[in-house]
């Protein structure tokens, strides 16, 4: 893997990205939404801690579906160019990661403000919310990077990313790749958990690496060019002096080319 | 003297779930030749181009080529908010350009395909025609001795529509193959080869043909 390569292909879609910007004003304002609708509604009524961990988790989720819908709309938004560039020299992996790249400085950026933001606003650690969101936004783009893989086209996309998101929020959410980074946001919000931090931050990395492997393995399936088999020997120019393998027809017909160009013997070989 | 193959197509197949586009297709193309590929919509002629180039996989048949090609897809391969010059280092990237080198090679290109000088624009702002002009470019960085078009001509301005066939002319005579999915039935006798593809799965070449 070329690191020129690499980082050629994440600075180009980091400009490309850079330039969505109703998608970058959507992406910013989605987790703030979230989080400020249960904000305002937790100030009229009155406040509990499930109330406050409640508004808590649904930002950080809101957080984690952007960068997870980002990361999808990265790698599928280019996809009639993923075979061209891969005939230009580029490798499968090359693409996938240097998108991924650009998504993670992506999130880099977005997460820690948000984290700052929460910090303002609620009494939180504020080591262990930006430790949670920010593993939270790994595990998310890896999320929409097996999504990507997994369907072709944006909406099918979406929708698999708002079942995970959605599902992250029931009862099965131990089985759910958000979990570990979940479990580090609650305990920011003071609310005793079972999990360890370690536990918690091993989740995460494990569900990380299995999807972005899974990501990888299917997407580079997906936009894999076929072999061409070698020419054959036979087809140095000294060797097609030799009228019997002029270009020609797989039939037993004389081909109708121009006299100056026909051979003898037209057949295919 | 005879030259080289450069493209070998044996035996291939391709159906789309019952339907056979593409019936037992065979024909080689050598250094310095064109092959024109004709049909009407629907008979396998992007299939066809798309099987050469390796970006799809027939379902019997063999296609042998030199490993380095130039493939300009009928939908360009382009992201919408990169500018032409972006592309032009994007791609030259892959094949080992540097970005200066990217520039101007595939500045030449889009110079020859009358390209507006200075253009700043992303893609998605350029007119059919334009943006066809960058996929073109982009396919042709390389130089490599094949050359596969899908109808690269679409939106083409008559004069450039015009020089791109004084192009492949010159293509050939520089020793490089060329392979064009065309409609233009009135430049035929610019190629050396025509194979037109049928409904079905029937092909002929040069007029001589297997039924479908």
């Amino acid at each position: 893997m070329s690191p020129t390569r690499l980082l050629t292909v994440a600075a180009m879609h980091g400009r490309d990205l850079s330039r969505r910007r109703l998608a970058l004003v959507i992406l910013v304002a989605l987790p703030l939404v979230f989080y400020f609708s249960g904000r305002m509604q937790l100030d009229d009524a009155g406040t509990t801690a499930d109330d406050q961990l409640w508004v808590l988790v649904s930002g950080a989720m809101g957080s984690c579906w952007a960068i997870s819908v980002a990361a999808l709309f990265v790698v599928n938004g280019s996809r009639r160019a993923d075979q061209p560039l891969l005939l230009a020299g580029y490798r499968a992996a090359e693409l996938l990661l240097g998108r991924v790249l650009t998504v993670l400085v992506l999130a880099a950026l977005i997460t820690p403000a948000f984290s700052v933001l929460i910090w303002t606003q609620q009494d939180v650690d504020l080591a262990l919310l930006t430790a949670g969101i920010g593993l939270g936004a790994v595990v998310s783009v890896a999320t929409g990077v097996l999504a990507a893989a997994l369907v072709p086209r944006d909406m099918e996309g979406v929708l698999v990313v708002i079942g995970v998101v959605g599902v992250q929020m029931t009862a099965l959410e131990p089985w759910m790749p958000l979990w570990g980074s979940g479990e580090l946001i609650v305990r920011a919000g003071g609310v005793a958990v079972t999990s360890t931090v370690q536990g918690a931050v091993t989740h995460a990395l494990v569900s990380t690496a299995v999807l972005t492997a899974a990501g990888v393995l299917l997407w580079v399936r997906r936009v894999r060019l076929q072999r061409a088999a070698p020419l054959p020997a036979a087809t140095t120019a000294a060797a097609q002096d030799a009228p019997s393998v002029r270009a020609g027809l797989a039939v037993g017909t004389e081909p109708a080319v121009p006299a100056e160009t026909a051979p003898a013997d037209r057949r295919a070989t | 003297m005879v030259q080289p193959i450069v493209l070998s197509v044996r035996g291939v197949s391709k159906s789309f779930k019952r339907r056979r586009v593409l019936d037992d297709v065979s024909f080689d193309v050598r250094q310095g030749e064109a092959l024109a590929v004709i049909g009407e919509n629907g008979a396998g002629k992007t299939t066809l181009l798309r099987i050469c180039a390796g970006v799809v996989a027939a379902d019997r048949g063999t296609v042998a080529r030199s490993d380095r090609l130039a493939y300009c897809p009928q939908e360009a391969g382009l992201i919408e908010h990169l500018t032409a010059d972006e592309h032009l280092r994007y791609v030259g990237a892959g094949r080992g350009l540097s970005a200066a080198e990217a520039r101007a090679r595939g500045g030449a290109l889009l110079e020859w395909l009358r390209y507006p000088t200075g253009e700043t624009a992303t893609v998605r702002e350029l007119s059919t025609g334009t943006r066809q002009k960058v996929n073109l470019a982009l396919a042709l960085m390389d130089g490599g001795p094949l050359i596969l078009l899908d109808e690269p001509y679409q939106g083409f301005d008559r004069g450039t529509y015009e020089n791109f066939w004084d192009h492949v002319e010159t293509w050939r005579d520089k020793g490089a193959a060329v392979v064009v999915v065309t409609h233009m039935l009135a430049e035929l006798h610019r190629v050396s080869h025509v194979l037109e593809l049928r409904v079905g799965g029937g092909w002929a070449l040069d007029g001589r043909g297997v039924a479908a």
